[in-house]
């Protein structure tokens, strides 16, 4: 016999775990909100989910046909919808403390499943509710959209919410991705940010933009976007809000589908409720992992050991470690890269990302390019400054009482840690988006180089205004991510752009080019000399 | 200022934040029907022109031609338009896509004028495609353009209602 539902633990549990969802920190970061802030992370989730789908319905209002605003609207819901359910997925469905916390109590499993299951089903109700309530009101006045529209695509959006949701349930605890799902959480706890930060940018492009390109994008969708199933559901949508029959066979299957979903994702949840929770196919990220071993044990570590000075090795490495280590540090040092992102995606989209070494590219179509290398320079500043600050602090008594010969070589390993984990990647996606988009391997080559050159100069530059310390030797307190580094960051923004635009001037004469950033790499080996001594000055002043 | 602590217990409760959640999802909604509501407005923010950039497609030589298409001078005699479009169909299908589509209301005049006088069957498709595009979005600015070039009659499209509703007239976009 199935066993029974207690009324009054099920309420006290399902409060309990309805304010543990509220107050979750997977979206801290995300949020700039602590657990005991006024208004909760998950509060400001749901508006910034609110603001990402007001800026894209007003983007598409009566630019495109109902049938893309429907599909392109349940897109960004199925994909929103994903993340927040992976990003709180311990909290909102599974927490392996549940066995701890709970099993002791006299709690049958059908009221702590069902506890679960209101609070889960809540969540992704109120994220998907976010994400609906905007396309279903504002697509209802579009031309073309019939009156049918607010609840085909009310139901439409909840397949796809319901779906989504199921989807993560299915990766966690069917098919064994829940680790690489884990591992993803604080970059999926940005995506939001990221979506409203390229719709304020795309929008304020799309007011100056003349081009028409949105509508023709959303006249003829690539293949890629016609293949999706949210595509199909959009049309339905929109062939239905006119005669409800047309929408059936595809919402129907959409429906089929979503259940199928939840009922087998359902299904592996229930398992795992039944017995508490004690969860073995994800751990979460292993946070404490030992940073064990000797420096410059293997080739490539003695190299650069010999490239920068014993001082210079150690910091490196340590900035390597709690850049991969220390979530807090992670969390506050990425936002930086967003605007960099935001201008790709915005010219990806907007088809106005052209190749700024050929001479053939209007000015505008290079301005975007151009304006990306000033955007990744001004997160350097930052990254810098961010490096200065972790939870760790109290262990930077070894570096303070070390004896250093030259203490400038801490800040210059921090600066190329900084320029391996985060300048070398970012340089290789600009090169490979250029790569896609171009179709000129030499040109998209020589931008990637030309970047991280940039880049280097730029982090040379700011070094000694930016590290007045010992590398990851203060606490991290509300505010330090901005601090005071406005002028550094302008600072940084204004030469890199200034430099990347000079390299697009000079496109069609590559012995100008090559000329241009041997100076640069002659420019960078000055500053490096010049800001030694200051930053000598500067970390001996801070150690005993 | 900090609110007064009832304020603040209240919104520290379960109940508060999702009290908050409803609030901000209940002026969503009413933000949604109040931009619903003024499509025309919203298009009427929109000055869109087929630029310079769009011809960059088309081999040097025959940009000319279309620039002066395109532009508020003289027509180019229709012989020089249909040898650049049959030289170059994947492309003279595009740029009557985009015209059509995002262009001022004399380019898309111009350029749906142009196509008809060329009578080339590729470009005649592109065109009953657009049409079939505008009578699902109800642009009723644009069917009434393509109806006369396809030689069909213009689809009565009744705009949805509420103020500032309706599709664009050639008063609300740019000249």
């Amino acid at each position: 016999m199935a066993s029974p539902l207690q009324p009054r633990p099920y309420r006290a549990l399902v409060r309990a775990f309805l304010l543990s969802e509220l107050r979750a920190q997977g979206y801290g970061e995300a949020t700039g909100s602590r657990p005991g802030a006024l208004i909760a992370p998950f509060t400001w989730v749901v508006a910034q989910l609110l603001t990402m789908s007001l800026l894209l319905c007003l983007a598409l209002f009566v630019r495109t046909s109902p049938a893309f605003f429907a599909a392109a609207n349940l897109l960004v819901c199925g994909v929103s919808v994903f993340a927040a359910v992976a990003v709180e997925f311990h909290e909102a469905a599974l927490d392996p403390a549940d066995r701890a916390v709970l099993g002791w109590r006299p709690l049958t499993p059908r009221t702590y499943a069902a506890a679960r299951g209101t609070t889960l089903l809540g969540y992704v109700a109120v994220v998907t509710a976010s994400l609906t309530v905007l396309p279903a009101t504002v697509g209802a006045g579009q031309w073309g959209a019939g009156p049918w529209w607010v609840p085909l695509y009310g139901a439409a959006s909840i397949c796809v919410g319901l779906g989504a949701a199921a989807l993560v349930l299915l990766l966690h605890l069917g098919l064994g991705a829940g680790r690489v799902l884990d591992g993803l959480r604080t970059a999926l706890a940005w995506l939001q940010i990221v979506g409203v930060m390229v719709g304020l940018y795309g929008g304020q492009l799309m007011l100056r933009d003349d081009t028409g390109d949105l509508e023709v994008f959303a006249y003829a969708p690539p293949r890629w976007f016609a293949a999706l199933p949210t595509t199909a559901l959009g049309d339905a949508v929109a062939a239905g809000s006119q005669i409800p029959s047309a929408a059936g066979p595809t919402l129907g299957a959409a429906v089929g589908i979503s259940l199928a979903l939840v009922a087998v994702g359902g299904g592996l949840l229930a398992r795992r409720w039944r017995t508490l929770g004690p969860e073995s196919g994800s751990r979460p990220v292993a946070e404490a992992r030992p940073a064990a071993g000797t420096l410059a044990r293997g080739r490539l570590q003695r190299a650069l050991v010999r490239g920068l000075g014993r001082q210079g090795y150690a910091a490196f490495w340590l900035a390597t470690v709690m850049l991969s280590r220390d979530r807090e540090l992670l969390g506050r040092s990425l936002p930086a890269l967003a605007t960099g992102a935001a201008a790709v995606i915005v010219g990806l989209v907007t088809g106005q990302y052209g190749d700024p070494l050929d001479r053939g590219t209007p000015l505008a179509l290079r301005a975007l390019p151009v304006a990306t290398v000033g955007l990744l320079a001004s997160a350097l500043p930052s990254l810098l400054h961010n490096a200065m600050y972790t939870r760790d602090h109290a262990a930077a008594w070894r570096l303070r009482s070390a004896p250093l010969r030259a203490p400038a070589q801490l800040a210059h390993g921090l600066t190329s840690a900084v320029l391996l984990l985060v300048g070398v990647p970012s340089a290789v996606a600009v090169g490979a988006v250029g790569l896609a988009r171009w179709g000129a391997p030499g040109h998209a080559v020589a931008w990637t180089l030309g970047t991280l050159v940039v880049l280097a100069l730029v982090a040379e530059a700011v070094l000694p205004t930016v590290v007045r310390d010992v590398p990851l030797s203060r606490s991290p307190a509300r505010g330090v991510a901005l601090g005071p580094i406005a002028v550094p960051v302008a600072g940084a923004a204004s030469l890199a752009s200034l430099l990347a635009g000079l390299a697009s001037a000079a496109a069609g004469r590559p012995a100008t080019l090559a000329v241009g950033c041997a100076l640069l790499v002659v420019a960078g080996v000055v500053l490096r000399r010049r800001g030694r001594a200051a930053l000598d000055r500067a970390l001996s002043g801070s150690r005993p | 200022m900090t609110p007064p602590a009832s304020v603040t217990a209240r919104l520290r409760s379960p109940r508060g934040q999702l009290g908050l959640i409803g609030a901000a999802l209940l002026g969503a909604a009413i933000l949604g029907l109040i931009v619903g509501r003024h499509p025309g407005f919203f298009r009427g923010t929109q000055a869109l022109a087929v630029p310079g950039s769009a011809l960059s497609a088309f081999p040097a030589a025959d940009r000319p031609t279309l620039q002066d298409a395109l532009g508020d001078g003289e027509l180019p005699a229709p012989s020089a338009v249909r040898a650049v479009f049959l030289a170059h169909p994947s492309q003279a299908r595009g740029l009557v896509t985009r015209a059509a589509l995002a262009g001022t209301p004399r380019q898309r005049a111009r350029i749906v004028g142009l196509v008809a006088a060329v009578d080339l069957p590729e470009l005649t498709a592109a065109l009953s495609q657009l049409a079939d595009h505008a009578r699902r979005i109800g642009d009723a600015e644009l069917s009434a353009l393509l109806a006369p070039a396809l030689g069909v009659e213009a689809p009565d499209i009744v705009p949805a209602a509420g103020p500032g509703s309706g599709p664009p007239t050639t008063g609300d976009r740019d000249e």
